[in-house]
């Protein structure tokens, strides 16, 4: 544009420059002509009026005082002066006649009546003639002067030779002035009118072209606007579509021919309506709107953004996001519209929808499921608030979800051990599971109770987990089971052992009496048969006791009532007396029995009853599954975590099939089933429980008519310490 | 040596009569509670000690100890309980009224249990001299 600025105003100039130029042309032109015309016009006057002088009467002229007497001159003068009448008005102020006598120009006959003013007197010298004059003299033609100036003022003049009728020979010069003035102003008054021609046509150009530049510019301006308005129009990725107030479309960019398939030929002019709203789709509201419109220019959707259906060209459906302002001009008001094809969000929402819906059945499912669960479940977050509680929760702990929701699980559910002592923060299993980043159960064994919203308590075995997200900590789970009923078949069951054992027991002691009795002859001698027969009875009678008691210290500790009493203990002290127990039977075999234990070994924490346990099975195993005359080797030692023990015989073995099932209950080595009847197939079984409650581990490697060894391990740093209600071999 | 024994079960108590008959130990064998106290009452002399058990068709072993005790003359009879069960509350209530020993029925022989009253009674009687 600026481009065409420049253009235009190097055109004014050009067109300014070439009027000037021709105005200046024709004024020179007319001057020069008006200037010949005047000359032209003076040289006619001078010849014509020069032509009338009688040569006669000049010859007599002597161009002295003289003349005024002579008649010639008279008449000359006065022929003169009517002339000058007439030349006069042609601007001639003087004309005479010149002689020349000794190179002297001399006036003699002049259009002055004598004495009057500016008359010359004949014979007056021509002081400073105009060049041209010489030269009529030589030439003898007539000639115009140029301008010049004397003592009269500034002329032009014209010179005409006067020549001798006869002889041809040069007799005087008529010389006419005319005022330079004159002609000045001939020129002057010729000049005016081009000149104020030309400066009007200057002016008129200039308006003409300040007019047309401006409605150039103006024009301009807005095909620029307009152009620029379009670009962004097509450029707008959303359709843009004006709609004047009879609703026709008056706008429909690129967008919206291709968002609804319409050119905007197909588009422009028809009703937008009809084009994107198809009766179906026409919706009440939206009619009114328009008919509103259409009356009054107004509509409740301008400067709103609406979501709408619309359909395209094709009948698929266009959801569309539909801002409309109102648009107003002098001469018309339209709807701008800007609608954004949101199918893809729509879509999206869709499937967000769909989604939140699977979420929420999802969720509803989990629901579900976590109430099926039949346990109490909560949920806390990482600040230990509670996030979420099943159903179960709810009833178990008498807290509505509402009441629990964002609570401190600390500081609403109180915790509450065996001796109604509250448990402290940093031991619930909550705690220990997010501190241990393990999942945490208490055991039925050793219930912990929570304290419901009326106080009151009920037992309850927890599974705490903690959740981590991505690798972060985000909260934790507390499944929690009322086990009141469980306890309470616990209890029954522990009765029912207790209550079996003991009657189990009177029998057995009246064989053991009656058989002592027997054996140590308070009934009369027994021959050796008879006595045979009865030791026969007391040792299946002795057997079914071990039986019995290793049955009740097996339900002991399975039962978790089992106390261990942990104090600082000697296992050298108890393998003493558990190898001096079975001194008798070492004889009677002659085996031979080593201990070793390493005199640096200190006391360590552990219950003594339950460890002697577990020395005299495994002792009493190497023993009873060891030939005669074996060998038994007994070592403590002990590495940085832990005191191991370790029981060695060079006895039958445990065939390699058999390995497996050692620890199981009731299991007896196949081979050893023919070799040694006494056994009750419990006591690995039962001191495994015990290691394993004590914290250590049992292990062992045997090879068949090789030997056997087992080794067990019990914590350097102690054995805890366990309340419960009953002890061992009780 | 004079020995009241209290268990209901007779085969039992024929038992021990019987042993006790062998070992030449006077014996009073009551088969409850009742007849236990009614020899205590009765009997001139008191028993160097007592053979209880402590499931009893009238009583519990632990009344029975309480009952006794509360009379000054029967305070200072040693006391065995030989039970069927001997579970860590049991033994720790009764040793804490003073019974002197608690032993498990079946897992010991009559003499055995005979020994541990004789070595019972020596005590007491050191105690009572000095």
């Amino acid at each position: 544009m600026i481009k065409k600025t420049s253009f235009f105003k190097f055109n004014f100039f050009l067109i300014f420059g070439l009027i000037i130029i021709s105005g200046a042309v024709i004024t020179f032109i007319i001057a020069q002509n008006t200037r010949k015309n005047i000359t032209t016009n003076l040289l006619y006057f001078s010849e014509s009026t020069t032509a009338a002088i009688n040569p006669d009467r000049v010859k007599t002229i002597t161009a002295s005082s003289l003349d005024y007497n002579n008649p010639d001159y008279i008449r000359l003068n006065e022929q003169l002066q009517k002339v000058q009448y007439y030349l006069g008005i042609h601007g001639i102020r003087w004309s005479y006649l010149v002689f020349k006598k000794d190179n002297q120009f001399l006036f003699s006959v002049d259009s002055i009546i004598p004495g009057q003013f500016g008359h010359s007197e004949p014979g007056l010298v021509y002081k400073d003639p105009p060049p041209e004059l010489e030269k009529v003299f030589q030439n003898e033609q007539s000639i115009i002067s140029q301008p010049y100036q004397n003592e009269w003022g500034s002329f032009v003049s014209t010179f005409i030779p006067i020549k001798d009728l006869s002889t041809g020979k040069l007799l005087a010069i008529s010389g006419f002035d005319i005022d330079y003035q004159y002609i000045q102003s001939q020129v002057y008054r010729q000049i005016i009118f081009p000149i104020i021609s030309t400066i009007i046509i200057l002016i008129f150009y200039s308006i003409i072209f300040f007019l047309i530049s401006r409605q150039f510019n103006q024009t301009n301006a807005l095909k620029e606007s307009e152009e620029r308005f379009r670009l962004a129009v097509d450029a707008a990725i959303d359709p843009v579509i004006m709609m004047n107030q009879d609703g026709n479309v008056t706008l429909w960019n690129k967008a919206a021919e291709k968002t609804y398939g319409y050119s905007q030929k197909e588009a422009l002019g028809h009703s937008l309506h009809h084009l994107i709203l198809p009766p179906k789709k026409y919706n009440v509201d939206q009619s009114v709107n328009l008919k509103n419109f259409k009356q009054t220019g107004q509509s409740p959707i301008f400067g709103k953004i609406l979501e709408l259906e619309t359909t395209n060209k094709a009948g698929k459906i266009v959801p569309i996001e539909l801002s409309v302002a109102l648009i107003k001009t002098k001469n018309e008001i339209s709807a701008f519209g800007i609608a954004r094809d949101i199918s893809i969000r729509k879509e999206h929402e869709k499937l967000l929808i769909q989604k939140n819906n699977d979420i929420k059945k999802e969720k509803e499912r989990t629901e579900i499921f976590l109430s099926s669960i039949g346990d109490g479940v909560l949920a806390i977050d990482q600040n230990f608030k509670i996030t979420y509680a099943n159903h179960i929760a709810e009833k178990l702990l008498g807290w509505t979800l509402k009441e629990l929701i964002g609570k401190d699980v600390y500081d609403n559910i109180t915790v509450k051990d065996g001796t109604n002592k509250t448990i402290a923060k940093k031991k619930r299993a909550l705690s220990l599971a997010v501190k241990s980043g393990k999942t945490i159960s208490s055991s039925i064994i050793n219930p912990v109770y929570y304290v419901r919203k009326d106080k009151s308590k009920f037992p309850v075995a927890i599974t705490a987990a903690p959740i981590n997200s991505g690798g972060k900590f985000s909260g934790a789970i507390d499944v929690f089971k009322d086990i009141t009923h469980e306890i309470e078949v616990d209890k029954m069951k522990n009765e029912f052992i207790s209550l079996a054992s003991h009657q189990l027991r009177t029998p057995l002691s009246a064989i053991k009496w009656y058989a002592e009795m027997l054996l140590e002859g308070n009934a009369g001698k027994l021959d050796a048969e008879q006595a045979k027969f009865v030791d026969n009875i007391n040792l299946s009678n002795q057997r079914m006791i071990d039986l019995v008691n290793t049955l009740l210290n097996i339900s002991r500790i399975e039962s978790g009532r089992i106390i261990i009493e942990s104090k600082p203990t000697d296992l050298k002290e108890i393998i003493s007396a558990v190898v001096h127990e079975f001194e008798p039977k070492i004889k009677e075999k002659k085996q031979k029995i080593i201990v070793n234990i390493n005199p640096n070994l200190k006391k360590i924490n552990c219950d003594p009853k339950l460890i002697f346990e577990v020395y005299k099975n495994l002792i009493s195993n190497a023993i009873k599954y060891s030939p005669k005359e074996g060998e038994i080797q007994i070592f403590v030692s002990s590495d940085k975590d832990n005191v191991i023990s370790q029981i060695t015989d060079n006895g039958y073995g445990i065939p390699k099939k058999d390995q497996n099932k050692v620890f199981t209950k009731f299991y007896r080595g196949e081979n050893i089933l023919k070799i040694e009847t006494e056994g009750t197939g419990l006591g690995l079984y039962l001191i495994k429980s015990i290691v394993e409650s004590s914290g250590g581990k049992i292990w062992f490697k045997s090879q068949e008519n090789k030997g056997t060894t087992f080794w067990f391990s019990l914590p350097l740093k102690g054995v805890q310490p366990k309340k419960g209600e009953v002890s061992i071999n009780s | 040596m004079k020995l009241l024994v209290v268990e209901d079960e007779p085969l039992l108590l024929e038992a021990i009569g019987k042993k006790l008959e062998k070992e030449k130990i006077e014996t009073l064998l009551a088969d409850s509670a009742k007849k236990g106290f009614e020899f205590l009452i009765s009997e001139k002399k008191a028993p160097d000690a007592i053979w209880l058990d402590y499931y009893l068709k009238d009583l519990t072993g632990l009344d029975f100890v309480i009952e006794l005790k509360k009379n000054k003359k029967w305070t200072n009879i040693p006391i065995i309980v030989v039970s069927n069960s001997a579970s860590t509350e049991k033994v720790s209530s009764m040793l804490a009224l003073g019974v002197n020993k608690y032993l498990l029925k079946a897992n010991f022989r009559l003499e055995d249990i005979i020994k541990e009253i004789n070595n019972l009674i020596k005590k007491n009687e050191k105690n009572t001299c000095r």
